[in-house]
């Protein structure tokens, strides 16, 4: 029981760090700067810019 | 529509995405618009960015160039002046002036409708990944994707 409640858990912390790199590249109106944002939490990260998400732009 | 009129709603749409340091503005002696502003970027380097508006806007397709710094030094110590025409790095023809420009749209692309608000964040991209590029030697197109063919 404690094995399969650790694999569910180690899944989920998976899927979450999975979700936490997945950014898109925002203009900030207010910083006047383009930003990388989490699409799950929206809390600006570092900049991580791929070719796929190049043109994932929108506006914040 | 008259060309004053589209620039004035090209205006509007820039300031209301926040654009407002790249406002178009009338340069009378020359009887031209023009773009000319600076784009802080997320690494905390500041560049200038301008884009003479060509009389036939928006019909064709606006030419953005590095106005400051110039030359634009990259990786190494290598002016991104140097490439001129580079696929890898999304340049074009450098101006009179040895000014880099960034290619921002695929010409077959380009139509009437695309705004200046677009360019200007083609552009503010293009100086994210040319940063890219300076921490890491790589080429820009290895953080940007090249627009496909119509």
């Amino acid at each position: 029981m404690d094995s399969q409640k650790e694999q569910i858990r180690e899944a989920m912390q998976s899927i979450a760090a999975r979700r936490q790199g997945h950014n898109k590249l925002v203009y900030d109106r207010t910083k006047k700067t383009i930003v990388a944002v989490s699409t799950t939490d929206y809390t600006t990260t570092g900049l991580n810019i791929s070719a796929e998400e190049a043109d994932m732009f929108y506006l914040r | 529509m008259t060309l004053l009129e589209r620039l004035n709603l090209e205006n509007q749409i820039l300031n209301r995405d926040g654009m407002s340091q790249f406002l178009v503005r009338y340069y009378q002696p020359g009887n031209f618009y023009y773009i000319c502003g600076d784009y802080n970027s997320s690494g905390g380097r500041s560049y200038t960015i301008w884009c003479r508006i060509p009389d036939y806007y928006p019909t064709a397709c606006p030419k953005v160039y590095v106005h400051k710094p110039n030359p634009l030094i990259g990786y190494g110590g290598v002016s991104i002046n140097s490439y001129k025409v580079s696929h890898s790095m999304h340049t074009l023809e450098n101006d009179s002036t040895g000014e880099v420009q960034i290619c921002h749209w695929r010409q077959s692309r380009w139509d009437s409708s695309i705004t200046l608000n677009k360019v200007m964040l083609k552009a503010m991209l293009w100086f994210e990944a040319f940063e890219q590029h300076l921490a890491t030697g790589q080429p820009i197109d290895n953080f940007v994707s090249t627009m496909k063919e119509a």
